[in-house]
């Protein structure tokens, strides 16, 4: 018995952590600052690119001064009380980027501040209440 | 009369470096660069390669409509300097938000595995940020004094 419901709950983790995702993407209109973040059963990262380059993430504070939400939505998908919410986040973000070490980030400035656009997707494992 | 000639030449190279505009335009993936103004005119698209790469396709212009669905300004800056003899100059810059629709002219498709593609694959929508530039010389008008 304690066998079979290891294997239920290995199986529903295994389900849940493959199912779920929040990825976030920016980028501003020149290219020059690139973000990712990713959190999921798939991995996760923290990324920033400045003027083509990777930049070690633990050097650098992003810091966002303002945030405009262009558009959101989320679905939710039920099969019986288990299902799934996706959704998307389209929006503008102003953030300033700083280094913590004093190294240059660009332009020979240690910080900088951009306006970018960001993607969010999401996709999380959700207990349905009403089944269809 | 070749003095005048001269002068109009150097007046109108004057003018010509006085004055600029660019906008670059990206979306939040990069999969879409889109500049147009006096230094750059260009349309890249991100297409996937067989080996899951992202390959750039620089787009004809010529062929294309860019269509604005929605604009949503995010910050507008308007500045004028002048100078003592009533000269100056004007700086602007923009950051704006289009949702845009590019279509060929001539009605064909863009390839199968370009990013962002509508599903009759006649289309390409992007949501991009777009910063704008420009400058030109301005006259200062004198301000009235007050009373």
């Amino acid at each position: 018995m304690k066998t079979l419901l290891s294997t239920i709950a290995l199986i529903l983790i295994s389900s849940v952590s493959h199912a779920s995702f929040d990825k976030t993407k920016c980028g501003n209109s020149d290219g020059t600052v690139l973000t990712s973040a990713l959190q999921g059963a798939s991995g996760q990262h923290d990324l920033i690119t400045i003027d083509g380059k990777e930049v070690d993430r633990r050097n650098i504070s992003i810091k966002v001064i303002s945030e405009s939400i262009l558009s959101q939505s989320s679905r939710d998908i039920c099969q019986g009380n288990s299902g799934h919410t996706s959704g998307e986040t389209l929006s503008v973000q102003k953030v300033n980027i700083a280094s913590t070490d004093g190294s240059v980030i660009l332009n020979g400035q240690i910080q900088l501040e951009a306006n970018l656009i960001c993607e969010r997707t999401f996709n999380f494992l959700t207990f349905c209440r009403n089944p269809e | 009369m070749k003095t005048l000639i001269l002068m109009a030449v150097l007046s109108l190279s004057t003018l010509a470096h006085a004055s600029y505009f660019q906008t670059e335009c990206s979306d939040a993936r990069q999969n879409i660069k889109y500049n147009h103004g006096q230094m750059d005119n260009s349309l890249t698209v991100t297409v996937n390669s067989i080996d899951g790469e992202s390959v750039p396709m620089t787009m004809d212009l010529s062929n294309l409509e860019i269509e604005n669905k929605s604009e949503t300004n995010i910050k507008y800056s308007n500045v004028t300097q002048c100078n003592e003899n009533g000269g100056g100059a004007a700086f602007i810059s923009s950051t704006d938000v289009f949702e845009i629709v590019i279509t060929s002219l001539d009605g064909s498709g863009f390839p199968a595995e370009t990013r962002g593609l509508s599903e009759d694959g006649k289309s390409i929508e992007a949501t991009i940020v777009c910063e704008h530039q420009a400058n030109y010389l301005a006259s200062c008008q004198p301000q009235p004094e007050l009373q």
